[in-house]
C-alpha cells in the first residue's frame, strides 16, 4: 500500500507539471516530449493440469488446485526526463517459484522513478542492472524460471564523458512481494580508450558489498554452533566481491579478460554444511571474425564463488534463489527439444569450463556451426571425455545448413553429450549419461505467407530415460497463424525407468499440440502437451522441474 | 579518471574496516550423554514457567529497584517464575557494569561474563539499565525484547497464561570433594512443534555480598551499599551461551518424544569465579533458535542441598 501511495504521489507531481505546459511555438517533437510517452506490456500464462503419474506429473496442482495463472502488467510513463515504471504481478496457485508448491499472491512487483539530469541519472525504487558480465553483481528478471532479483533502493549513473561511466547503488534484493533483509552496496566504473583506429580498450572494475542482517546472522551462528568443534568458524557479516575486466579490440580480434574475487565468508556446500572460503573466477574469451568465418574461444574457472543474499538461502542445494550475481555458462544454448535436454548448471563451488565455437560460411547457401565444450571439476581439463570422476559435462556439436532454393532449406547435425546427472540434477545413484543425438530440420516456403517447418531429433542413451525421439511439424500462415504438432516418444527405457521384473516397457508419449495467433503486437498461444521432467535453464541458471501434463494458454502484448 | 579511481580506492578502504564476529562457541561440549525415545503415554503438560533475565550492573543505580520487582514476580508465581541476573561484559555498558573502584567502596567480585554479552548480542545491546527479558519474548506492540522493569510483572503474568509443549525435569548430582556435578535434563514433548529447539543450562549464584550503587529514594543522591546481597547472578552457561540444539532430527518434536541429556559442570568456573555450591542453582530452559530466541519453558534445581 505504501508503494502504491508513494508512486501515486510521484506520478501526480509529474502529471501536475505536465498540465502546466502549454507553450505556443514548440515543435511537434518537443510537444510530444512535453506530453510524455506512455508504454507498457502485459503477459498472462495459464496452466491447466491433468494428472499423469506415468510421467511424474503429480504435484499439488494435479491433486488439488488443477489450474494456475501468472500475469504481469508493466506500465511506463516518460516525461521531461522523468521515467515512472510500475509492474503489477499476479500469481494464482503458481508452481513458478517452487515447482512442488502452489503459491498465490498479487500486488506491485516493481516500481521505479528515474530522472535524467544531464550527465547524471538518478533512480529510486526497484531496478535491474549488472556490473560487467554480472559475475559480481547482477539484478535481473527471468520470469520463466521464477527469478526476479530486482534491487529495491537507490542508484546513480554518472557519465562525465562519453567514454566514462560510474555507477553506484545501495538497496535490498526483492523477494516476491517483500525484500530480503540483507543490504547490498556497489560501485562500478567503466572507461573506454581509443588508442588508434584499429585498437581500443574498454576497462572496468567493480566492488560490491553485502551485509547480513542480525536475524540471519543469528541463524548462521546458531547453525555453526551445532557443528562439531573442529568445523566451527567465525562467520562474517560483510562480504566483498570485486572484479577487474578489460575488452581489447584489435582489428578483427576481440579479447576479453576478467578476474573476480570474493572475500572469505560462510558458503554452503553440497553436504549442507557451511565452510568459510574465499572465492575467485578467471574468465576470458577470444573471438575472431572475418568473411565466411567466426571463431570464439572461451575459458572460465570458478572456485567457491557462491554469492547469495545469505548462505542459508542455498538449501535445498542447489537453489537458484537469492543470487546476487550471475555466473554465465560456457556451454551451447540449445533450442531443439532433445538437444536442450541436458544442461550444465553452473557449479558455483568449483568448475573449469571451456568452449570453442566456429561458424563457417563456405558459400552464400551453406553454413556450418561447430561447437565443443567441456566442464570439469577443478582438477583441470582432460582429453578423455569418459573420465567420469572429473568431467561433469562435455558436448560436441555440428550442424550444416544448406539453402537449396529460395523455398527449401535443410539443416542436419549431430550432438554428443556426456552429463553427470547426479551432480546437475541431484539424482542419487543416477548413472553418468552418455547421449548421441542426430537431428535435422526442413523449412519449405510455399508462398510468401505460407511455410512449413519439420524438425526431428533422436536421442540415444542407455542411461536416464533411455531413447527418445522427437518430431515436429509446424505450419505458418504469416503474419497471424502458426500451428504445430509434435510428439516426443520414449521408445526404449534407460537406467532410471527400467520396467519392473515381469513387465515390459511401454512407449511413453510426450505430445504437444500448439497454436499461436498474432495480431500486431499481441500474441495468443494455446497448447495441449506433456513435458518430460528435467532441468530448465537460462544461461547457467537452472531449476529442476517436474513433468507437465495438461494445457497452457498464454497472452502477451505490448502497447 | 584519476578522480574516479581515487573515489573507488576510498570506498575500498572504508569497507575494509574490521567487524565483530557473532558468538561461536569454541569450548568443548560438557554434554556427556544424549538419548531420545518415544513414550506410549504422553506426559501431562506442566504449568507454563517463565524466566526473567535481568540485565544489571553494580553501577546501575536503579538495578536494586529492578531486583525488588523481580522478587515480587517470583513471590507471586512460586515455582513458575525464575530469575537470572546478567552482568554483560560489554564495553559500551561499562558505566553500568564495570566493578566499582571508589575510595571506601571497592568491588570484591567482577560479575561480568562474556556469556551474558553473547546472549545480548542476540537481542540487542540496551542503551541503559536495568532492562529485562521475559522469556526473551518480543511482545505484541513492542519493538524490542528488552523491557523496562515497569512492564515486567504484566508481561510475566501474560506469559504464564500460555501453554508449554515441553516438560522439563531436572536431576542433579554434585560431588563436594571434586567440585564437579552432573545435571540430567529430561525433555518430554506433549505437543507437536515445528520450530528448532535449543537447550541452555545456566549456573547462577545467590547471596553474594558486594558493593552496589543505588539511588536514595528520598534525596535522589547516588549512594553505595557495601552489604548489598546480589541474587541469581549468572556465573556460567554450561551449554553453549546461545544453547545447544535439542536434536538434529527432522520433525522430531512430537507428543511422547523424550530427550535425555546429561551435562557435567564445575562450581569453580574459572580463577575468578568459584560458586558456593550451597548458594548455586542450575537453570535449564528450552528456547527457539537464534532467530526466534523465545524461551519456551524453564526449570531450576539447586547445586547442593541447603
Amino acid at each position: 500500500m505504501k508503494k502504491i501511495a508513494a508512486f501515486a504521489v510521484l506520478a501526480t507531481m509529474a502529471l501536475g507539471s505536465f498540465a502546466q505546459v502549454n507553450i505556443p511555438g514548440l515543435t511537434e517533437e518537443t510537444k510530444q516530449q512535453e506530453k510524455g510517452q506512455f508504454s507498457g506490456n502485459f503477459q498472462n500464462n495459464n496452466q491447466f493440469y491433468v494428472k499423469d503419474s506415468a510421467i511424474g506429473a503429480n504435484t499439488t496442482q494435479y491433486e488439488r488446485e488443477l489450474s494456475s495463472s501468472d500475469a504481469w502488467l508493466f506500465l511506463n510513463y516518460k516525461i521531461s526526463g522523468f521515467s515512472f515504471s510500475l509492474r503489477y504481478d499476479l500469481f494464482n496457485n503458481t508452481p513458478l517459484f517452487d515447482p512442488f508448491t502452489a503459491y498465490s499472491a498479487s500486488g506491485i512487483g516493481f516500481w521505479q522513478v528515474s530522472k535524467d539530469l544531464e550527465k547524471l541519472n538518478i533512480t529510486i525504487g526497484n531496478f535491474y542492472d549488472q556490473f560487467g558480465t554480472g559475475m559480481v553483481f547482477r539484478a535481473y528478471e527471468d520470469r520463466n524460471i521464477g527469478i526476479d532479483y530486482a534491487v529495491l533502493g537507490a542508484r546513480i549513473i554518472y557519465s562525465p564523458t562519453e567514454n566514462t561511466r560510474l555507477k553506484a547503488f545501495t538497496g535490498q534484493q526483492k523477494f516476491r512481494f517483500d525484500i530480503r533483509p540483507q543490504i547490498l552496496k556497489g560501485v562500478n566504473v567503466e572507461h573506454r580508450i581509443a588508442i588508434s583506429d584499429n585498437l581500443n580498450t574498454e576497462l572496468g572494475a567493480s566492488l560490491v558489498n553485502r551485509t547480513i542482517d542480525q536475524a540471519s546472522m543469528n541463524d548462521i551462528a546458531s547453525t555453526i554452533n551445532s557443528y562439531a568443534l573442529p568445523e566451527r568458524f567465525d562467520p562474517t557479516y560483510n562480504v566483498f566481491t570485486y572484479n577487474a575486466y578489460n575488452t581489447l579490440n584489435y582489428k578483427r580480434f576481440t579479447l576479453y579478460l576478467e578476474y573476480a574475487h570474493k572475500t572469505a565468508e560462510a558458503i554452503m556446500f553440497q553436504d549442507l554444511k557451511m565452510r568459510k572460503r574465499e572465492g575467485n573466477i578467471y574468465y576470458s574469451s577470444l573471438s575472431y571474425s572475418a568473411k565466411g568465418i567466426g571463431i570464439n574461444a572461451q575459458y572460465k574457472r570458478i572456485e567457491n564463488f557462491q554469492f547469495r543474499a545469505s548462505p542459508l538461502i542455498v538449501s535445498p542445494y542447489p537453489s537458484n534463489q537469492g543470487l546476487v550475481n550471475y555466473l554465465p555458462s560456457l556451454t551451447r544454448q540449445n533450442t531443439y527439444r532433445l538437444l536442450a535436454r541436458y544442461n550444465a548448471v553452473v557449479q558455483e563451488l568449483g568448475e573449469n569450463a571451456m568452449q570453442l565455437e566456429v561458424t563457417l560460411k563456405p558459400s552464400k547457401k551453406t553454413q556450418i556451426n561447430l561447437n565443443g565444450s567441456m566442464v570439469t571439476k577443478l582438477n583441470g581439463f582432460t582429453s578423455d571425455v569418459t573420465d567420469t570422476n572429473n568431467v561433469l559435462f562435455s558436448e560436441g556439436y555440428i550442424d550444416v545448413t544448406h539453402k537449396f532454393s529460395s523455398k527449401l532449406k535443410i539443416m542436419a547435425g549431430v550432438q554428443v553429450i556426456n552429463y553427470n546427472q547426479t551432480v546437475f540434477e541431484l539424482k542419487a545413484n543416477a548413472p553418468y549419461v552418455r547421449a548421441f543425438t542426430p537431428f535435422g530440420e526442413l523449412t519449405y516456403r510455399f508462398t510468401n505467407t505460407r511455410s512449413v517447418r519439420i524438425e526431428s531429433q533422436y536421442l540415444v542413451t542407455d542411461q536416464d530415460l533411455g531413447h527418445l525421439v522427437n518430431a515436429l511439424v509446424e505450419f505458418n500462415v504469416a503474419p497471424h497463424w502458426s500451428v504445430s504438432v509434435s510428439d516426443m516418444v520414449n521408445t526404449k527405457h534407460g537406467a532410471l525407468n527400467h520396467p519392473a521384473p515381469g513387465q515390459t516397457f511401454k512407449f511413453v508419449h510426450y505430445y504437444n499440440f500448439f497454436a499461436a495467433y498474432t495480431y500486431k503486437t499481441t500474441r495468443i498461444t494455446a497448447a495441449w502437451l506433456k513435458q518430460v521432467a528435467g532441468v530448465n535453464c537460462t544461461g547457467g541458471v537452472c531449476r529442476v522441474e517436474p513433468a507437465f501434463s495438461g494445457a497452457r494458454v498464454t497472452l502477451s502484448t505490448n502497447f | 579518471m584519476n578522480k574516479l579511481l581515487s573515489v573507488f580506492t576510498l570506498v575500498v578502504v572504508l569497507w575494509g574496516c574490521k567487524e565483530k564476529a557473532p558468538f561461536i562457541n569454541y569450548d568443548e561440549s560438557t554434554k556427556l550423554t544424549d538419548s531420545t525415545y518415544v513414550e506410549l503415554t504422553v506426559a501431562t503438560p506442566q504449568p507454563k514457567t517463565m524466566l526473567l533475565e535481568d540485565v544489571s550492573g553494580v553501577k546501575c543505580v536503579n538495578c536494586p529497584d529492578a531486583a525488588v520487582v523481580a522478587r515480587g514476580i517470583m513471590n507471586a508465581f512460586p515455582g513458575r517464575a525464575f530469575n537470572i541476573v546478567m552482568h554483560p561484559a560489554i564495553a559500551a555498558l561499562g558505566s553500568f557494569v564495570d566493578p566499582i573502584n571508589k575510595e571506601g567502596y571497592l568491588s570484591k567480585y567482577d560479575f561480568r561474563t562474556k556469556d551474558a554479552a553473547d546472549i545480548l548480542e542476540l537481542v540487542g545491546i540496551p542503551g541503559a539499565l536495568p532492562r529485562g527479558l521475559i522469556n526473551r519474548r518480543l511482545f505484541s506492540g513492542k519493538t524490542s525484547r528488552l523491557l523496562g522493569r515497569e512492564e515486567w510483572y504484566v508481561r510475566a503474568e501474560e506469559e504464564l497464561q500460555t501453554a508449554t509443549p515441553v516438560n522439563i525435569e531436572l536431576k542433579n548430582e554434585y560431588d563436594e570433594a571434586t567440585g564437579k556435578g552432573l545435571i540430567t535434563v529430561t525433555l518430554k514433548y506433549t505437543q507437536t512443534v515445528s520450530d528448532k529447539h535449543y537447550l541452555s543450562i545456566a549456573l547462577v549464584e545467590d547471596s553474594l555480598i558486594d558493593v552496589q550503587e543505588y539511588q536514595d529514594p528520598q534525596t535522589f543522591q547516588v549512594k553505595y551499599n557495601p552489604d548489598y546481597v546480589h541474587m541469581h547472578v549468572l556465573r556460567d552457561i554450561v551449554t553453549s551461551a546461545t544453547g545447544d540444539p535439542v536434536t538434529d532430527l527432522q520433525n522430531a518434536f512430537t507428543p511422547g518424544r523424550v530427550f535425555v541429556k546429561q551435562y557435567s559442570y564445575k562450581t569453580k568456573v574459572s580463577d575468578n569465579i568459584d560458586v558456593n555450591p550451597v548458594h548455586g542453582k542450575l537453570l535449564a530452559f528450552v528456547h527457539k533458535d537464534a532467530s526466534g530466541i523465545d524461551i519456551i519453558q524453564a526449570a531450576e534445581i539447586h547445586v547442593a542441598e541447603h
